[in-house]
């Protein structure tokens, strides 16, 4: 067994020897010839000699782990089946590489050729012998994409060669996946990935049945050129005529009829398996022989009449209780050696002519008398003529289909019909082409064939003919090794004359005969309206590249669509597994009971316009005003929280939906005229965007609303002190902190390492905007210098930028008073301005210097005071306001609060305290009913953090740099 | 809280990680000393802290331990992961070289957020603990945010930057927002703590079962985002044509790596046991399957319809992500958790060869202003450079899933144990849709080798402009891992065959 498979790989070695040019060189393309040829040929003895271990069902088994972990295993399994299609392989591989040495004229072309052939007849071999799935559908893929690129060897001209080559590809590779997916459901149904394991497996039973079978149908189908599938084969036939005679008639396409014959045994019968087979072979059969009739190129010719041949083979393997797998074995043999010595044929043809096109040619027997003999000898025996091989498959075939009954005559007939045509069409090949007149003169550029060639080809044409005349000892023990079952082969009846299959055959060559007598009429006829599988083809092409048209437009680059992907998408993740899980969380337990508000005037009013301005948001038209109306929903709710009565949140709420508002205010201002214009303006106009909108913000406003509500009722129970948290803390501040103010104790002690936490990572956020908003070189001009310093070119360069943009927004027609700077910049705003600022500090230093015992701390200090600093921008401009606020430098001010915040949390430590310990003074000294105490420190801190942090952003904003770059042309 | 000594940290499990990250701190320090024209060193340098950290992580190998007081898990798992990223990131790092020095942005910077980025990576794929897995994805993220606007005074790049950060931002929010809930519900953390929780939770069907839902989608949606599914993709196509493409490069990869890693110690480690009662089945695999059959579907058939190459590797990338997230899918059946994280990490490994390669050939083609990746300009490229068409040849018979192709084992056992997991219309439309994608790949092929070049074919110089030597070693490299993956994958199986997400800790 070891040898065998040593044997098998020979071609690989071969490939991967010849694929190395200095062996090449070495060789010369008559070394080439010779040490192939003669390494096939031992191959071809070898085989034959095997024959005798694979007799009565036995079995010849390689198994070699591969990647064991995974089950992955590199086995053969060869019986007589696989051994006969093996002897095909080689043996026609003789011939063609034989051939292959005296076909091209370029020697670059040849050792090109003979690397993919080798590398082919290996895949090839790996296919019959393969004995486990993975093994068989690597070998499969791998012939179809040596297919491809032996079909666009010589680089495809033509659009239509390139489509061609693709074509093949795409049908026969797919059609590989659909393969692999049925095996691997069918392995999966075997329990094995082992093809000994799963031949002995009776399927037909089992519930996948349907589903592995059609895909494995598919698969073969694709590959052994099925109609519908069958164009690709057509197309095909760019490839150089040995790959042709050799993939694309005898050795490649009947990879799929291989592959129905061996699964026969444990999937063939059902009514699936009858229906399908046959139904589709004697189709393919019928069109194929159609088609073949009226073919003037050579190769289409042979192209088509090879399909018919496959659909008979299809058919055949399809008949019930196994009648037909006699006739399709030996059908594979016969058709083999005669359509590979056609297309051969064909090749010798256009070389010596230069043309394959039956109209031009005719008459060169006289030129080529060896090439006609052969010709004869293929043409008869493809048309059943007696005692040739493709008789012996006629006659098996005719009796295989012998009727039952009314319905079954029905593949009968259409088989003798497709026998006739068939015979007009060899005769058409042998006739036109070597016997009628010349159509043209072909002397003048006629070379003679090399002897070569007329060699390789006639020795297939021979076995023809040796075969149906030496059936006996021959042929019988290969079919014998390959049919389980017993059966009889002879050339000619027992009965004699009076076998109504002999009598059908005679038949079928005289109305054959008659038919092809009066070419002449029915040559010109129209092609047949028959509906091919390459518009089916085609539209399914263009259905794909629609569909990928159709969902790119899903992909138009605007980020608010992305968002909006990714928040429909979590809906409805979120729905799904809801469902999914649905008896788990079961929400009309919910208890509501909880949610008992006292409704009042104010607060009705206050949720309506929270839902109305949040709704606003989502359909004004106006960018502005949809933002406006966020923020009056913003400030409903911080109306909400007041009356709740929760001040402390209502007061962050409305800050910092004051300080957001301000700042796409501010923003705006900054605006070009051009960009300003842009966000005024309406920002959609498509109705169904609104609704789309509306239901994405309501499915998360749902979900979200849900978690709440689901919070609420489970209010979370501390296991230590067994009862809900807030209520523990309402308790219990003042007794713990000597404060009043809840919250406040809660975000300075209770949770403080967390406010440490939280400032530090908002102190780093906004040094990381002074880094991101600003460039190098204006940081280097503006930041962390006082304003004196900035450099007067700068400003001059700013005002002139100013100056075009005004002239801009005159040609716009934006009035004067709608300009945003005009209008903010009056006597009275900027008296205003200069006393808010003060104000301003002065409630924050309040709201510091009473956070424990009043709502207010100093994050909402630091916003109050930073929304001041915001209105000067405003109302000032920048530079101005940068004068005025000299002594500001808002990147001190942040570490100077993050330094004073930690300080004030480690301090304790450093003192035999804990972190963050609360030390209070006030028992002792409250004057003023303020509370001093540790926490002072940690709001003051706090305070200065946000407060830079928030001047640190507005500076950013309010920078004029964005003018430089302004787009005002 | 006592503090742990350093023999509980157990530091040493998670050496590969911390030398990358530590290396890559006194990177940091050096790059400032080195001169402005040689920042090429840096790149070195780089190189060979992957290298340290590849050797720790050969010692770390076979580990089955935790470390950081059980937030870190040093495993197998973690170790392929960290080969698969240190192997990607050195192939970056050959393909940044000669490409930042073109395009005037040669900065030692670019190096080592490349490095801290694949450190994230590193960590993700170890984490045993939601918040490590959060600040780990970020680390992961936050240098590729910078990274894809890297190339100076180019609009598209920094709006490549703007977008990946604005919608990364807002999907970390929903991973942290997943953590809180799942946190909420159970009470940890901690992967395997919550894996030990689940059951409890399920049984009183109180509110907490709905939170551990709710934080499982918002954890799919946080990761789903990393590594591309739909319908969390649609940065994806943007973000790669606009950054540098070495970088998309790297983050086709490595976030994907880092991502899928975390995907699966979640869903593997933390929720198997997310199901209905009575079965054995998690809940989360229905949604992931189709999660997986969009993917798969609109990536592949997007791709299609793209004429830019690297667009069309950005669809082809979120078609892969469908691949890898079957195998995921199939983990949410009791049992094939292992199997399915096995099939994983192959398909990344396979994946990870086989996308650098064909994006550096991309990258040989493309000129200094982003053109010359379009489908056209691969016309007649076998004529002009045979060896290059070739390689490029190869990866896309990868990326379709040919036999002999690293992709092809990829493939395979994440249809086994799609298969196995009884996900059979999954696999169907995972077999149909591989075949819509040897459309897209073939038609580079055809264009390669089966068109000829109209106009005239300008000098070799200018036919490359982004060929040199480390580029060709990049791509040699990636054509190797390929090859050898695809005709020896017991190479990898073998590295995969004691993963045991499932089994690690006594349940």
């Amino acid at each position: 067994m070891v040898e065998f498979t040593l044997i098998s790989s020979l071609p690989f070695v071969l490939a991967l020897l010849i694929v190395w040019p200095p062996v090449r060189a070495l060789l010369g393309r008559g070394g080439q010839t010779l040490l192939l040829t003669s390494a096939i040929a031992l191959m071809l003895v070898v085989y034959l000699g095997y024959f005798p271990y694979v007799a009565n069902d036995q079995v010849l088994k390689l198994d070699l782990p591969w990647v064991e972990a995974l089950g992955l295993h590199f086995t053969l399994y060869i019986d007589g089946l696989a051994l006969l299609f093996g002897t095909i392989v080689v043996g026609i591989g003789v011939a063609v590489t034989l051939y292959t040495g005296f076909y091209f004229d370029d020697d670059q072309e040849t050792g090109r050729f003979y690397t993919l052939l080798m590398a082919f007849t290996g895949s090839m071999l790996l296919l019959v012998f393969a004995g486990n799935v993975l093994t068989l559908f690597i070998a499969w893929e791998l012939t179809s994409v040596i297919s491809f690129l032996l079909i666009s060897f010589k680089g495809a001209k033509s659009e239509a060669a390139r489509v061609g080559a693709m074509r093949a590809l795409i049908i026969t590779g797919g059609g590989g996946l659909a393969l692999i997916a049925g095996l691997l459901i069918l392995s999966a149904a075997a329990g094995s990935t082992q093809f000994e394991t799963i031949l002995n497996t009776d399927l037909r039973s089992h519930p996948w049945y349907m589903g592995f079978t059609v895909l494995i149908l598919l698969g073969c189908f694709t590959k052994s050129a099925q109609f519908p599938f069958h164009f690709w084969l057509p197309g095909g036939m760019t490839a150089p005529s040995p790959a042709s005679a050799f993939l694309h008639s005898a050795t490649m396409v009947k990879a799929g009829v291989y592959l129905l014959l061996r699964l026969e045994p444990t999937l063939g019968g059902s009514a699936l398996w009858i229906n399908a087979l046959i139904g589709i072979g004697l189709i393919t059969m019928l069109i194929g022989a159609l088609f073949a009739l009226q073919k003037r190129d050579l190769k289409a010719l042979l192209a088509y009449s090879t399909i018919s041949q496959l659909g008979a083979l299809v058919a055949l393997i399809g008949m019930p209780e196994s009648a037909g797998i006699k006739a399709a074995v030996i059908g594979v043999l016969a058709h083999a050696l005669y359509k590979a010595a056609l297309f051969l044929m064909a090749g010798i043809v256009e070389h010596s002519t230069g043309t394959r096109n039956l109209d031009k040619l005719g008459g060169l027997r006289p030129l080529m008398p060896g090439a006609a003999v052969i010709t004869a000898l293929a043409c008869l025996s493809m048309a059943g003529f007696p005692p040739m091989l493709g008789f012996v498959g006629k006659e098996t075939l005719l009796d295989a289909a012998q009727p039952e009954g009314l319905l079954t005559t029905v593949p009968l007939i259409v088989m003798i019909i497709s026998s006739i045509l068939t015979v007009a069409v060899s005769a058409r090949f042998a006739w036109d082409l070597f016997f009628a007149p010349a159509k043209a003169d072909h002397h003048e550029h006629f070379h003679r064939p090399p002897l070569g060639l007329i060699i390789s080809t006639g020795a297939l044409a021979f076995m023809s003919l040796i075969g149906g005349v030496l059936l006996g000892p021959l042929i019988v023990p290969l079919i014998d090794a390959a049919v389980q079952k017993e059966f009889t082969l002879y050339l000619f009846p027992p009965e004699g004359l009076a076998s109504p299959v002999f009598q059908t055959s005679l038949a079928v060559l005289a109305l054959g005969g008659g038919i092809f007598a009066i070419r002449r009429w029915w040559l010109t006829w129209p092609d047949l309206p028959i509906p091919t599988g390459n518009q089916a083809y085609e539209w399914v092409i263009g259905a794909v590249n629609t569909c990928g048209d159709l969902l790119l437009r899903t992909q138009n680059g605007k980020l608010r669509h992305y968002l909006i992907t990714i928040l429909a998408g979590l809906a409805l993740f979120i729905i799904l597994l809801n469902f999914a899980l649905g008896n788990l969380v079961q929400l009309r337990n919910l208890n509501f009971a909880f949610f008992n508000p006292p409704i009042d005037a104010l607060r009705i009013v206050l949720i309506l316009l929270a839902i109305i301005t949040g709704l606003g948001a989502i359909i004004l038209k106006k960018h502005l005003m949809a933002a406006i109306s966020l923020s009056i929903m913003g400030y409903s709710v911080g109306g909400i929280f007041l009356l709740e009565p929760a001040p402390d949140v209502a007061l962050v709420q409305i800050l910092v939906e004051t300080l957001a508002t301000v700042l796409i205010i501010i923003m705006i201002a900054r605006l070009s005229a051009k960009q300003r214009e842009a966000i005024l303006s309406v920002r959609f106009n498509h109705r169904y965007s609104v609704i789309r909108d509306v239901v994405i913000a309501a499915s998360i406003g749902t979900v979200v609303g849900l978690f709440a509500l689901i919070a609420v009722e489970n209010r979370p129970v501390s296991s230590s002190i067994n009862r809900p948290i807030a209520l523990h803390y309402l308790q219990n501040t003042y007794r713990d902190l000597k404060i009043t103010d809840t919250v406040g104790g809660i975000v300075t002690d209770y949770r403080g390492t967390d406010t440490v936490l939280e400032i530090t990572v908002f102190a780093m956020a906004a040094l990381g905007l002074l880094t991101l908003l600003t460039r190098p070189e204006s940081r280097e001009l503006i930041y962390g210098k006082a304003v004196q310093d900035i450099d007067q070119d700068f400003k001059k360069q700013v005002r002139l930028a100013e100056q075009a943009e005004r002239e801009y927004e005159k040609e716009l027609g934006v009035a004067q008073n709608e300009r945003a700077e005009s209008r903010m910049s009056t006597p009275l705003t900027r008296k205003i301005a200069a006393l808010v600022l003060p104000f301003a500090l002065l409630i924050s230093a309040a709201h510091v210097l009473y956070s424990g015992v009043a709502p207010g701390d100093g994050f909402t200090a630091g916003v109050v005071a930073g929304l001041a600093v915001a209105l000067w921008y405003v109302v000032y401009g920048y530079f101005e306001a940068r004068e005025r606020l000299n002594w500001l430098v808002p990147g001190r001010v942040v570490v100077l609060g993050l330094v004073l915040t930690l300080a004030n949390a480690i301090m304790p430590e450093v003192f035999g305290g804990q972190f963050l310990e609360h030390i209070t003074l006030s028992e002792t000294w409250s004057p003023a009913g303020l509370h001093f105490a540790s926490t002072l420190f940690f709001e003051i801190g706090i305070f200065l953090t946000v407060f830079g942090g928030s001047s640190i952003i507005m500076e950013a904003i309010a920078h004029p740099r964005e003018l430089e770059e302004r787009d005002i042309e | 809280m006592d503090i742990p000594t350093l023999e509980q940290l157990n530091l040493s499990a998670a050496f590969p990680a911390i030398s990358l990250a530590l290396g890559t701190c006194l990177l940091l320090l050096v790059d400032l000393f080195l001169p402005k024209n040689r920042k090429y060193l840096t790149a070195w340098l780089a190189l060979g802290g992957l290298a340290v950290s590849f050797i720790f992580n050969l010692f770390a190998y076979n580990s089955s331990t935790t470390a950081l007081e059980g937030m870190f898990i040093a495993d197998q798992f973690t170790g392929f992961s960290n080969i698969a990223v240190i192997v990607a990131t050195a192939i970056s790092i050959l393909l940044s070289i000669d490409y930042l020095k073109r395009h005037q942005m040669e900065r030692g910077e670019y190096y080592i957020l490349l490095l801290f980025s694949a450190t994230g990576a590193m960590f993700m794929a170890a984490a045993n603990d939601l918040v490590v897995i959060f600040v780990a994805l970020e680390l992961l993220s936050i240098p590729l945010y910078i990274m894809a606007a890297f190339r100076p005074n180019d609009a598209r790049s920094e709006e490549s930057g703007m977008k990946y950060f604005i919608l990364g931002a807002f999907s970390s929010a929903f991973l942290v927002y997943g953590a809180a809930l799942i946190y909420g519900a159970s009470g940890t953390t901690n992967l395997t703590e919550i894996f030990s929780s689940v059951e409890g939770i399920l049984a009183t069907q109180s509110a907490s079962s709905l939170y551990l839902l709710a934080g499982t989608a918002l954890l799919v949606v946080g990761l789903g985002f990393k590594v591309a599914v739909v319908p969390f993709h649609m940065w994806t196509p943007d973000v790669y044509e606009g950054a540098p493409t070495p970088v998309t490069a790297y983050m086709s990869v490595v976030a994907k790596l880092g991502g899928f890693a975390s995907f699966l110690r979640v869903m593997i480690i933390a929720l198997p046991a997310l199901a209905l009662p009575e079965s054995t089945i998690a809940v989360w695999q229905t949604t992931l399957w189709l999660i997986a059959a969009a993917t798969l579907i609109l990536g592949n058939f997007v791709a299609i319809a793209q004429t830019n190459v690297k667009r069309m590797l950005a669809y082809s990338s979120i078609a892969h992500a469908g691949y890898i997230l079957m195998a995921v899918a199939a983990a949410g059946t009791a049992g094939l958790g292992d199997s399915a994280a096995q099939a994983a990490l192959i398909y990344l490994l396979a994946y990870t060869f086989t996308n650098l390669g064909a994006f550096a050939v991309a990258m040989v083609l493309e000129k200094t202003d982003g053109s010359n990746v379009t489908l056209d300009d691969f016309i007649g490229l076998s004529r002009r450079q045979p060896l290059l068409a070739f390689l490029m040849a190869f990866f896309m018979l990868s990326l379709i899933g040919i036999p002999t192709t690293s992709g092809f084992i990829g493939k395979w056992l994440v249809f086994q144990v799609t298969l196995e997991a009884g996900l059979i219309p999954l696999a169907i439309i995972g077999v149909l849709t591989s075949v819509v994608s040897a459309y897209y790949y073939v038609r580079i092929i055809v264009n390669m080798y089966l068109r000829e070049n109209e106009a005239a074919v300008g000098d070799e110089g200018e036919a490359l402009p982004g060929a040199s030597q480390y580029v060709n070693w990049a791509i040699y490299a990636s054509f190797a891992g390929t090859l050898i993956l695809g005709l020896l994958p017991v190479l990898a199986t073998n590295l995969v065959n004691t993963v045991n997400l499932a089994t690690m800790f006594p349940r």
